[in-house]
């Protein structure tokens, strides 16, 4: 009889300390990890066989990667969000490039068997061929406008002032009510082209803002 | 005082031609491509023995990249580089894909596009003296009839004295045409010069992996 109290006592403990670690165990079951971290996303990208895109914001600079190794970097002079920036870090998938480039037909020689290909060079597509200012379009809702900081004549550049203050308030005009989003990168023309080279959709693009939030 | 009303119509016509002039002076992206580029060997900032800059240092991103010896192929650059972790071990001038198309006249609406492929791969195959199988394309492409006999489809001596594969057909070869080394002129695969292409053969094991870009 006297041990019945508190004999009690102690069942009780342990069958809260069962219930209440069920409960957090099945709560922690329910709920799995999701990071948002830069390194947790790059890493799942880093294990495909397929080449992406980090694009940080925050430290201005554009990386072409394979397996987690920098392939080529791209600087950028600067990036800025029209509306509101992603509240995280994200990886998107490349849908579109506008303006596109075409492949170049080979008409094949109609009565000159005797020509060899070195008399007569196939002319190729170089990375000089692709577009310095462009629109990358992500499916998920993501629009980003790559121009060049500047140009070199004084009227191109008064022009091409005056082209992307059209073009970031067409997206600014665009972003109102939708949530579609748009970022613009200015590079370096060669360093602009070379991107354009770079990217193939379906290509994944992870993009860093500048003042993440933690998740 | 009474000028104001005779200067105003003179102002908004200089301001228009002024945007008129701007935006049809700057404001056309560079999208033709030209045909009429001149061929030129293109150099790289990346030489034999230089650090990769940005080379991972979080610990968990350098697991997953290629253990001990890989090939990097630069096609905007024609570079071939054989690296290992974030040293450059050696790099040579290449040729790779035109990026052309050549349509099928059996069928117009099929056709060839020559590009490199993009990714990461894994040498597959290493073979000495190889022969080429031709396809369909190359006689196409030539103006000549395609052969029904499987025997007149093999031409030797045109890959060079190494051939390295990658897979879907693609190798890294030699070339006749060493003139066009540094430029877009391949039908997708990657061209060596002589003395690069033995020592990435000599250099290069069965199933190391391949990073094109």
């Amino acid at each position: 009889m006297p041990l019945y109290p508190s004999g009690s006592y102690l069942v009780w403990v342990l069958l809260l300390t069962v219930v209440l670690g069920e409960a957090c165990s099945s709560q922690s079951r329910a709920q799995p990890k999701v990071s948002s971290h830069p390194v947790d996303q790059e890493l799942q990208l880093a294990k495909t066989k397929s080449l992406y895109v980090v694009i940080d914001t925050k430290k201005n600079i554009v990386f072409l990667k394979a397996r987690g190794i920098p392939l080529r970097t791209f600087p950028l002079t600067k990036a800025e969000w029209i509306g509101d920036p992603l509240a995280h870090s994200t990886a998107l998938h490349l849908h579109t490039k506008d303006p596109s480039v075409s492949p170049l037909p080979i008409s094949p020689p109609s009565e000159s068997p005797t020509e060899s290909p070195e008399e007569n060079p196939l002319t190729p597509l170089t990375v000089n061929d692709m577009p310095n200012r462009y629109e990358l379009t992500f499916q998920e809702h993501l629009t980003i406008l790559v121009q060049p900081p500047h140009l070199p004549s004084f009227w191109a550049n008064m022009g091409h002032q005056i082209a992307g203050l059209g073009r970031r308030i067409a997206a600014r005009i665009a972003t109102w009510g939708d949530s579609h989003q748009y970022l613009v990168l200015s590079l370096d023309p060669a360093e602009a082209q070379a991107l354009y080279w770079a990217a193939i959709p379906p290509m994944t693009c992870l993009v860093i803002p500048e003042n993440p939030s933690s998740k | 005082m009474t000028s104001y009303p005779y200067r105003l119509p003179r102002v908004i016509f200089l301001l228009s031609l002024l945007v008129v002039l701007t935006t049809t002076l700057g404001a056309s992206p560079t999208v033709t491509p030209k045909r009429t580029a001149p061929l030129k060997l293109v150099t790289t900032p990346k030489i034999q023995g230089e650090e990769i800059p940005f080379y991972p240092s979080s610990p968990r991103l350098l697991a997953a990249a290629p253990k001990g010896l890989y090939l990097v192929v630069d096609t905007a650059q024609n570079r071939v580089s054989l690296r290992k972790g974030n040293r450059i071990l050696y790099s040579a001038v290449a040729s790779t894909g035109s990026g052309a198309r050549l349509q099928d006249p059996r069928n117009p609406a099929n056709g060839w596009v020559f590009d490199t492929p993009r990714g990461v791969f894994t040498i597959s195959s290493k073979i000495k003296n190889p022969a080429w199988n031709k396809p369909d394309w190359a006689f196409i492409e030539e103006g000549q009839p395609i052969p029904t006999k499987p025997k007149d489809r093999i031409e030797t001596g045109v890959l060079g004295d190494y051939a390295l594969g990658f897979g879907n057909g693609y190798f890294i070869h030699g070339t006749l045409y060493t003139r066009m080394l540094g430029t877009n002129v391949t039908h997708g695969c990657i061209r060596l010069g002589d003395e690069p292409l033995k020592y990435v053969f000599n250099h290069v094991p069965l199933g190391t992996t391949l990073i094109i870009f």
